[in-house]
This record gives C-alpha cells, structure tokens and sequence, in this order.
C-alpha cells in the first residue's frame, strides 16, 4: 500500500504541471504571490481579468521566466534548464511574435526544424491544414490579419504533434467563426489523448473548451478545480441590477417581497438597485411583476457583472 | 533537412540584411574603398602617417567597431524588442546554439564587405600590389569583426539600447580617447588587432614603439582578443539562460 507521501509524489509526477510557493515579482511590484497547483491532462482553463498575472504564470510554466521564489515543474522537469522539453511541447505566447519577413510556411517549417523533426515536411503540411491556413501559406505574415497571424502561430504550436498545448489568449481578434474553429481543434488535440492549457480573461471563452480552470485574481490563486462547481459559486453570489421603469416606488415595493431579492434601494435618478442572490429567478419574476402592475420597464442593466468583481466575490469568498 | 545551426544562422542573416541596414552597411564598408580610388585616381602621394591614419583611423578604430556595432547589437536587442526571441527561446536547444550562430552570421555580414573593400583599398594604397599586406588587413577585419560582434551582441542582450552605448564606446573610446592616452590601446579591441597584423606585416602598421600610439605586445594582444570573444559569448549564453523574456 502507498502511504501519503508516495501519493503525492506520484500526483506529482503524473501532473503536466505543478507550482510549487511559486512568485514573481518585478521590482516592487508582485505579479504572481505564492502559487501552489498542479494541472494534470485534459484541456484547463487559466482565467482572471486583464492583469491578474495569468501572462506571468504561463511565462514561468513555459520557462520563459524565471520564479522569484518556488519551484516550477513542467512535464516532470525545469524548463528553464531542461530545454528538451520543448520537444513534447508547442506553445503559443500571447504576443504576436513572427517573423514579418517569413511566409507563413517559412514561420511553421522553421518551428519544424528547431524542433528537429523528422518528415518535417508531412508535419508541417498537417499543421497548416489542421488551422485552414493552406490558402495563404505562401503569403508574407506581414500580410496576414491578426486572425490570420494567430492561426499560423498555432499551426507552429502544433506541428510534430505535441502531447501539451500552451495557449495564452489565442482567441484573442479572431472573428466568432475563427473562434469555432480554434474550439474544434481544442477538442480534437484533447480527443486525441493531448493536454491543453488555455488562458483568457473572457469566462465563456475558457467554459467552451475545458471542464477544469484555474481562476487567478490579484496574483493569487482564487479558485481551481471543475468548472461547473466554480460557475455555480459565480451564480449564487449577490449582484446588484438597476432597474428603470415607469414606477419605481410600486415596482420597488413588489421588489423587496420576493425571496430572490435581498435589498431594494431607490437611485435619486429614479432608478431601483436591487440586490438578488438569485438573478436567474429575477430575471423571470421581474417582467410578470412589471405586467401584472402595468409597468413599463425601459432599463435593467447589472451594475457589478465585470469579471473582476466575480472573482473578487470568490477571492472574497 | 538543415541542421538546427544552420536554420538559426540563416534565419539571423536573414533578420539582419534589411534594405536600410544593407545600405548603410554598404555605403560605411565602402567609404576607405572610394578614398583609395579617388586618390589613385588623383594620383596622391601618400606619405606613411597618411597611409598608417587612413588604415588605423579610418579602416580599424571607426569603420570597423561601427559597423560590426550596427550589425552585431541588434541581433538580440531587436529580437528582445519585438518579442521573435520567444520562438528560439521555446525551441528544444541549448542557448550556445542560439547564440553562436547568430555572433557567426553577424560576423560574416560585417567581415564580408569590410574585408573586400580593405583588401582592394590596402592593394591601391600601397605601392608595389602589396598582397600579403592586403591579405593581412582582410584576416585583421575578420579578428577583430570576431571580438567586436561578441561584444555587441552580449550588450545587445542587456540592453535594446546597446546602439547607443555602441556609439558612445566606438567614437569616444576607440577612437578617440584610446588613440590619445597612453596604454588605453591595451584595452581597446582595435588596438589589439592592430598589434597582430603589426607583427605579422609593420608594412602595414607602423607605430611607435613608445608614447599614446604604442601598441600592446602581440602575445598579449592575442590572448586579449581571445578573451574578449570567449567572455562575451560565455556572458551572452549565461545572460540567455537567466533572463525573462518578454
């Protein structure tokens, strides 16, 4: 029988990647503050608002920086010292970062070759197909869109088939057709057996193509584990709607006797804030109440919906 | 299928030759070539402190550090800059092999001009077709392209400014203050190739065994040259090795 430690070890050793008190920090400024994870397979969600330090953690998991303070284990090594691991790997940075002067077939067979594989030509033929970038592999990146410039580079990622894939916000200006399509291979590359990390700062984004995220807010880790868990804490949480109307006393009033609601608060622009724990009933009980009291409503708008109070309410708890 | 240091090798010349560097490059290669014409042509007598001014001043302490400047410091700083070093930086290879091939393309795109339009200028300067003299100064070019580049390009991946503090090393100290204080030449990378090819061919170089122009010895000088090369590049891959990349 395995005792304790020799659990952990082996969760360890099987994780894709694990942070150990991993920070960095630059100067004065703390971008990631003592960050404990591991990710294992399938495809997982790196998430939080623009700033959270979600760059920062991936550039320290890819080895491009290195942690202040912890240790950072990718595929069971250092990447800042164990550069063979980039073999079994493609990764795509959140900056556009080709060659302008390349083709794109240049840009995809040169990751090709300082990959050193072998039949580079059959694998970078399959990459390029994989991203529908066989029409345009001849043209100049310089030419290309920033939807355009995105699929190349993933086309590089993906050549030689790794068994991780490192993505920070590749949707990033692709229009929603380039979107569905970064999605199908999302899904394929997990289909096949490969791993996936994913960033964003746009929850939807990460909740079509992985079941497991990490949530990251202020540097720290807010939440990790299944999605659907962490997306029911999100909906149980308090939000504050306004609400415009024709009455808003008499509407205010019916309001507060809902269970949905907890408060109900009249704005001296004449507008009614309420305070719902429940805004999936609100927003079923809020029309019927305005019919049944002949109310005209003219504006409900959720006033704290911004992703970074989502995740302040989960870093707050 | 290239190997992994021809692939980055190409690819470094390949960032390096654009229209407006080629042309300066071009234009400063060319500048003792169109001097030794023009005075061939006028039919000039230079006297030997015109011909040791115009090969020391101009060929050694100016044109070359500022060229191998131009070329060498933006072979990492550029790369840093635009963010393209993360494609090399996430490849399956140690960091000599980024940074060896590309000190080697810098250093053939600077000696290559340089060392023709030294050999053609050296053979119309001197009397008599003087090809071992000519020989010399293209094999002094190519030293001393070695140690400058190195140097450059380690600056490079400290700074994206490292043109600036090329102009300020390559017009204040190499050429002038180590040409005006006596012994500086022992630490200036031009003072040092200059050594050699005096050793090899005092035709070609002639100095003062003493006062601001003395040159260091040769024994020294190959071995200061020898460590200028081998401690950049051993900085620049320990500087590759730490740095974050943006």
């Amino acid at each position: 029988m395995q005792t304790q430690t020799e659990i952990a070890a082996q969760a360890s050793n099987d994780a894709i990647v694990s942070l150990d008190s991993v920070s960095k920090w630059f100067g004065n400024v703390v971008a990631v503050s003592d960050i404990t994870l591991t990710i294992g397979s399938g495809i997982t969600g790196l998430l939080g608002p623009n700033g959270a330090g979600k760059t920062t953690l991936l550039r320290m998991i890819c080895g491009l920086y290195s942690a202040s303070e912890g240790e950072v284990r990718l595929l069971g090594t250092d990447p800042r010292t164990d550069h063979d691991v980039y073999k079994r790997i493609g990764i795509m940075t959140e900056n556009e970062s080709a060659y302008e002067f390349m083709t794109g077939l240049e840009f995809v067979r040169l990751s090709a070759r300082l990959k050193d594989l072998r039949r580079e030509e059959s694998h970078l033929r399959a990459a390029i197909e994989r991203v529908d970038m066989s029409f345009a592999l001849d043209r100049k990146i310089s030419t290309y869109s920033r939807g355009m410039r995105q699929r190349i580079r993933l086309a590089a990622a993906l050549v030689g088939d790794p068994e991780l894939l490192i993505l920070d916000e590749p949707l990033n200006g692709a229009d929603p057709t380039q979107r569905l399509r970064f999605q199908e291979i999302l899904h394929q590359t997990a289909d096949e057996g490969r791993s996936v990390i994913i960033s964003s700062h746009i929850l939807e984004e990460v909740e079509e193509v992985s079941e497991s995220v990490v949530l990251v807010v202020n540097g720290k880790l807010a939440a990790q584990g299944d999605f659907h868990a962490i997306r029911a804490a999100l909906d149980d949480r308090p939000y504050h709607v306004k609400i415009e109307c024709s009455d808003s006393k008499q509407l205010g009033g019916e309001l507060a006797k809902l269970p949905a609601v907890q408060s109900v608060q009249f704005d001296p622009d004449g507008s009614i804030v309420v305070l719902t724990t429940n805004v999936a009933v609100l927003q079923l009980d809020l029309p019927v109440l305005a019919q049944r009291n002949d109310i005209r409503l003219t504006r409900i708008q959720p006033i704290d919906d911004s992703l970074e109070s989502v995740f302040s309410y989960l870093v707050e708890g | 299928m290239g190997t992994i240091a021809e692939t980055i090798f190409i690819l470094a010349i390949r960032q390096s030759i654009s229209i407006r560097r080629v042309a300066v490059l071009l234009i400063l290669a060319a500048i003792p070539l169109v001097i030794a014409i023009i005075s061939e042509l006028v039919n000039a007598d230079w006297d030997g402190e015109v011909t040791q001014g115009f090969i020391q001043g101009l060929i050694f302490n100016t044109g070359l550090p500022l060229i191998a400047l131009i070329v060498a410091a933006p072979v990492f700083a550029d790369e840093i800059e635009d963010r393209t070093l993360t494609n090399l930086m996430l490849s399956p290879i140690s960091r000599w092999q980024i940074s060896i091939p590309k000190m080697l393309a810098a250093v053939f795109i600077v000696a290559i001009p340089l060392a023709i339009s030294t050999f053609v200028s050296i053979l119309l300067v001197f009397e008599d077709e003087n090809y071992s003299a000519a020989i010399l100064g293209a094999f002094g070019i190519l030293v001393g392209s070695l140690a400058f580049v190195s140097l450059f390009a380690f600056v490079g991946t400290l700074t994206t400014r490292a043109v600036v503090f090329g102009i300020v090393y390559v017009f204040g100290f190499e050429a002038l203050i180590s040409t005006a204080i006596p012994g500086l030449k022992y630490v200036s990378i031009s003072g040092n190739t200059l050594s050699i090819l005096q050793e090899l061919n005092s035709t070609l170089i002639d100095t003062p065994t003493s006062g601001s122009n003395q040159l260091p010895p040769i024994e020294y000088a190959i071995i200061a040259l020898i460590a200028v090369i081998i401690i950049s590049n051993i900085a620049t891959v320990w500087r590759l090795k730490r740095m974050d990349v943006h």
